[in-house]
């Protein structure tokens, strides 16, 4: 009985009694491979986003399971991508969670030579209070000919490409708003 | 575009399975140049030459869209007597000052205009009423020439000038046969018009080059002369490499600009009205400036902005002049600049001189880190992450110690991180195109035989 058991599980045993002449209907299939599932068939959730990388602009769907992503794949809805994605696009997953990731703020003395890991909200203090107290100290409300400038010129800020619309905007409100005027961003470098 | 933008190709491919030519002008045979229908193998660095003989097909050959040229360029507009052109003055515009190796673009104007009127991108920078321009509602009538004849319109001239790019001429410099120049002259005619349009597409091939703005100039003078500009399936696109160039200069993060391109307040023009005055054009889209900057300070301060107030115009910072990156990071040296906030940015890779000139300064009290080569360990997480990575950074001092070697990964062109050797380097020694991996040269190679 064992033995016409392991008979009968022979794939191309298999394959003679399902006519299957290709070997592609299953036929082929080992115990394990019958019990593997897609990553993405249990996801909780699926988010549509857009392609970090480039300027096409491929539409994506990020697969949510437990806050944690699964698989980030093609989104077919996309109609400037069609379902489509290049292979930087298609290995969005390891931008997301690769292991080259930092996940502390990481805070340098002066003259420092080594980071410490601090708090998130410790650092943003630590901000905070440089931005008011730099801002307090350069402040210049009329400049050298009396005209009204109403800035600091102690802040600065560079930009990035990959910095989206909506950062962005707040970006140019916050600095605007606190009179930082030396904004710039890598669009222009 | 097939190698780099791939799925953007495939839009490309749909075209061509329509009917579309494809053109692909390119130094190298690449896998656009497979699926082209024509690929001219140009010497790199010859494009002004290249776009400059279809630019003398077009004026030679009349194919120009008439009605289109008259009514929506400035191809009718006609020039003051006394502007001179290279063809007449031996390779100089008229208006060179030898001794400060400066133009005067006084004799550049349209005739009575009196003044100048500024370049876009300029007049952001430079206050109006300063070395006496004129724009907004100041700019008088241009007169124009409908027919295109007189010898002082902009169509005429630009004919004069574009006269000596003839195909021949062209194959010289560019390397290739004069029938090529030809043949892709005359595909963009013929798909050009009333009926058709035809689009040019170019990323870094044309922009990393020092003469990069002439080159995409050259190609707007040839889609306006087609009429292709503002035309669906025409213009021409800029295949941009990250996902929010374009959107960091719509908005945006730069010094001289309000979100939706309107004017930071210069601080010459400290009056509302002025401002408003200044920045109003006659017709058109910006004639209704007040609205869109009423709009952006209500978006910004909601119900604390109202007219008795100037929509908190006074708010604003002003600008006197150019307070860009390089200015900026020379501010820096100085220690005037006490911090900085480098955001999804990493400018210590690839090696520039910005980074480097920081990296000189003396040692100072003020200034910044974390974005030169000084630090132990440049913020990797800005290189590759895609969120932005703030280091907003406290006072600290350069000093003129040699940068340790520190291991960083960088995000190879192909999206495959690496780990490089070292990102500190004696300061010493020049930078190098080929240290930052661009494309292979094709000096040594004999010219393709043409087909």
């Amino acid at each position: 009985m064992g033995l016409f058991k392991v008979l009968g599980s022979w794939p191309l045993a298999r394959q003679v009694a399902k006519g299957d002449a290709t070997g592609l209907d299953g036929t082929a299939y080992s115990a394990r491979t019958e019990t593997l599932r897609p990553r993405t068939e249990n996801a909780d959730a699926v988010v549509k986003s857009i392609c970090p990388y480039c300027a096409v602009g491929c539409g994506q769907q990020v697969f949510v399971k437990d806050g944690r992503i699964l698989d980030i794949e093609g989104d077919e809805d996309s109609p400037i991508s069609r379902g489509r994605l290049c292979p930087k696009g298609a290995a969005t997953f390891q931008l997301v969670t690769g292991n080259h990731r930092v996940h502390h703020c990481l805070y340098r003395k002066p003259r420092g030579t080594d980071w410490e890991v601090i708090p998130l909200e410790q650092a943003m203090e630590m901000v905070a209070q440089r931005v008011r107290k730099t801002r307090d100290e350069t402040w210049e409300a009329r400049d050298h000919k009396g005209k009204s400038v109403q800035r600091t010129m102690g802040i600065a800020h560079l930009g990035g490409a990959t910095l989206d619309n909506e950062e962005n905007y707040l970006l140019k409100k916050l600095y605007t708003a606190l009179g930082i005027l030396q904004v710039e961003n890598q669009a222009r470098i | 575009m097939a190698e780099c933008h791939p799925v953007g190709f495939q839009w490309v491919m749909e075209a061509k399975a329509r009917g579309a030519t494809i053109i692909h002008v390119d130094p190298r045979f690449t896998r656009t140049s497979a699926m082209a229908d024509i690929h001219v193998p140009i010497r790199a660095g010859t494009d002004i030459a290249f776009l400059g003989g279809i630019v003398n097909y077009i004026l030679q050959h009349d194919r120009c869209f008439q009605e289109y040229v008259v009514q929506y360029t400035n191809a009718s507009c006609i020039l003051r007597e006394d502007f001179k052109d290279t063809e007449d003055l031996d390779g100089v515009f008229s208006g060179w000052d030898r001794k400060k190796g400066m133009y005067d673009e006084t004799s550049w104007q349209y005739e009575g205009i009196d003044g100048e009127v500024p370049a876009a991108g300029h007049k952001e920078i430079v206050p109006a009423g300063s070395k006496d321009e004129v724009r907004g509602k100041n700019a008088k009538e241009i007169p124009r020439d409908p027919t295109l004849q007189h010898p002082r319109c902009v169509y005429q001239i630009l004919k004069k000038h574009y006269a000596r790019y003839t195909p021949q001429m062209v194959a010289d410099i560019c390397g290739i046969a004069p029938e090529q120049v030809v043949r892709v002259a005359e595909e963009l005619c013929r798909n050009s018009g009333r009926e058709r349009t035809g689009a040019f597409c170019y990323a870094v091939g044309w922009t990393q080059h020092t003469v990069g703005v002439q080159y995409i100039r050259t190609a707007s003078i040839i889609q306006l002369l087609l009429g292709n500009i503002g035309r669906p399936g025409g213009g021409i696109m800029a295949l941009r490499g990250h996902a929010s160039i374009q959107g960091s200069t719509d908005i945006p993060t730069l010094f001289n600009l309000l979100p939706g391109y309107i004017s930071m307040p210069h601080a010459e023009h400290d009056q509302y009205r002025e401002y408003l005055n200044t920045n109003t054009a006659g017709v058109g889209f910006w004639s209704k400036f007040e609205s869109y900057f009423v709009s952006l300070m209500k978006a910004w301060f909601g119900d604390a902005v109202n007219r008795d107030n100037d929509w908190g115009f006074h708010w604003l910072p002003a600008i006197t002049g150019d307070h860009s990156h390089m200015t900026t990071v020379a501010d820096m040296v100085d220690g005037k600049v006490k911090g900085y906030f480098v955001m999804g940015e990493n400018p210590a890779v690839p090696p520039q001189p910005m980074s480097r000139r920081t990296a000189r300064s003396p040692t100072r009290s003020a200034s910044c880190n974390g974005i030169t080569k000084r630090s132990s360990r440049p913020a990797t997480a800005a290189a590759i992450s895609t969120s932005p990575t703030n280091s907003a950074c406290a006072s600290r001092s350069f000093t003129r110690a040699r940068a340790r070697a520190a291991t960083s990964r960088s995000v190879a062109s192909c999206g495959v991180t690496r780990p490089r050797a070292s990102t500190a380097r004696p300061i010493r020694k020049p930078y190098s195109p080929r240290s930052t991996g661009g494309p292979p040269s094709i000096a040594g190679r004999s010219p393709p035989t043409p087909s």
